[in-house]
């Protein structure tokens, strides 16, 4: 018997909660109770740990695409097209005086290969968006577990955070490339704002649970064949909710790993017509929102605590329809980073 | 100091046994990957097409059908065979059409194309591009000798 959806959907959850608690319960016993500074922020990048003042840090990625999601979330195999992203993206972190509160960016520079159909590949190459967050912890967690005798244990830590992202990359609009091999960027100016608690269970084990909310800017689009006075439009993405959920361990100051899983939705696309009615309401376009779920992997290594550390991850979009809907290229990516950090205060 | 006692019991050797050493947590991990992957594939590919389907221009001047080669389109380059009647249901001769591929949900297009007529009513392009699956439309502005441009939007889902 073929199995179903839900077959597939009932054993990747089983197996995914089987594999946490597995994590959770047959750790290593060597852990150790020192917390480890970076561990915490191993998958926040360029992000300063807890117990830093600033860092640099470079990941380089790659993305193979597998797969695609039509409107009504089903998958679809690229038969028709092969999809390769490589980024180099470039991250510093930094506390302020009063230190519970750090500024942190990145710049992502992509090499992006498309092939499509018969034709030969293309491969395009930039900057793409550049970020910067402004990060306050709000409360801090004692790193030390729960303790029921002690209500201070049971204090996570808390991270607000507001940031902005710049359109710095190639946006479809100026693309010269057929395959669009050269579109690093979104073209629009992205404002967001988030909430991050992490909660040390243990002084070993950490669970992270994100939420962020992203408005997105609108940018002009250009109709070729529509009548002069429709022709042009604000164009806007939908705005992005990024959620996460992560496990942390944390085996001694040299080894941490941990397992997350991302879902990101977008709402629905809007444009307006520009060119006769600037007051023009604002029409969402059917069947434009997104849904995508991402999982991830990774493994933090000290080379030379606590200066450098190495992280490898991994991460998945699972190829099981429902998981995400709308999205044109999803699959899966390995990632090296390397992030210096120092103990000296800078201010 | 429950959570201290449920974590600390996972590493208490039970007496009689074997101290649990490293259990496969990897390859517990591995597990769930695994069942990622077997959901891996293709989705059954309903193409609900009509190619003869009519569809009226905004002003009623014409109605457009459609064949297209593959179907359902592929990412890549395809062909579009377009046939056009007028509001007699008379093939429609001598029209210029401008055929734009755009994908709304993502507010840009490809390179936009002539058809070429090679009968009575019958227009072809075989250059048809499209750059990502997922929903487009083929917007097409069909101008007859000494009539105002009338406009078409087909919708295709690409895969």
């Amino acid at each position: 018997m073929k199995p179903t959806v839900s077959t597939y959907q009932t054993r990747f959850a089983n197996c995914t909660v089987i594999a946490l608690l597995a994590g959770a319960i047959f750790a290593p016993p060597q852990a150790a109770s020192q917390s480890c500074c970076s561990a915490t922020a191993a998958n926040d990048f360029g992000v300063v740990g807890r117990c830093n003042y600033a860092m640099v840090a470079g990941e380089l990625r790659y993305l193979h695409g597998l797969s695609s999601f039509d409107t009504r979330g089903k998958v679809h195999s690229l038969k028709h097209a092969t999809y390769g992203d490589a980024t180099l993206r470039l991250g510093a972190g930094l506390r302020m005086p009063y230190s519970d509160i750090q500024i942190h960016g990145q710049l992502p520079m992509n090499v992006q290969y498309r092939q499509l159909g018969s034709q030969s590949g293309h491969v395009g190459a930039g900057v793409g968006d550049a970020a910067l967050a402004l990060r306050w912890t709000v409360i801090n967690d004692t790193t030390d577990g729960i303790d029921t005798a002690d209500t201070k244990s049971w204090k996570p830590f808390v991270d607000l955070f507001v940031g902005a992202k710049a359109p710095t990359g190639h946006t479809p609009d100026d693309s010269v490339d057929i395959t669009s091999a050269d579109v690093t960027g979104n073209g629009v100016w992205e404002w967001s704002a988030g909430l991050k608690l992490s909660k040390y269970l243990t002084g070993n084990h950490v669970l992270q649970l994100m939420g962020q909310y992203a408005l997105r800017g609108a940018r002009d689009i250009a109709y070729a064949n529509d009548a002069p006075d429709d022709s042009l439009a604000e164009f806007t993405p939908g705005n992005l909710i990024t959620t996460q959920l992560a496990w942390v361990q944390i085996d001694s100051i040299f080894w941490s790993w941990g397992v997350s899983a991302n879902l990101q939705l977008t709402t629905e696309v809007r444009q307006k017509t520009r060119s006769t009615t600037p007051s023009s309401p604002w029409q969402k376009i059917d069947d434009s929102q997104t849904r995508r779920l991402r999982l991830a992997a990774f493994v933090t290594h000290a080379l030379r605590y606590p200066e450098l550390d190495i992280t490898i991850s991994l991460s998945l979009d699972p190829p099981i329809n429902g998981f995400a809907t709308n999205i044109p290229f999803t699959g899966a990516s390995l990632g090296v980073k390397l992030a210096y950090n120092t103990l000296d205060k800078v201010f | 100091m429950a959570s201290r006692l449920f974590f600390s019991l996972r590493t208490q050797p039970v007496p009689g046994r074997a101290a649990p050493g490293h259990p496969p947590v990897w390859a517990l991990i591995a597990c769930a990957w695994m069942a990622t992957l077997l959901g891996c594939g293709d989705s059954d590919v309903v193409d609900n097409w009509d190619p003869r389907a009519l569809y009226l221009s905004d002003d009623s001047q014409y109605q457009v059908s459609a064949v297209r080669n593959p179907s359902p389109p592929q990412t890549g380059t395809n062909a579009l065979e377009l046939t056009v009647v007028d509001i007699t249901e008379q093939p429609a001769t001598g029209l210029s059409i401008r055929i734009e591929p755009w994908m709304p949900a993502h507010g840009h297009g490809t390179t936009v194309l002539d058809a070429k007529e090679v009968g009575p009513g019958q227009y072809v392009t075989e250059k048809l591009y499209f750059n990502m699956p997922g929903r487009w439309e083929i917007r097409l502005r069909i101008e007859g000798p000494g009539v105002e441009a009338d406009r078409v939007v087909l919708d295709f889902d690409v895969r």
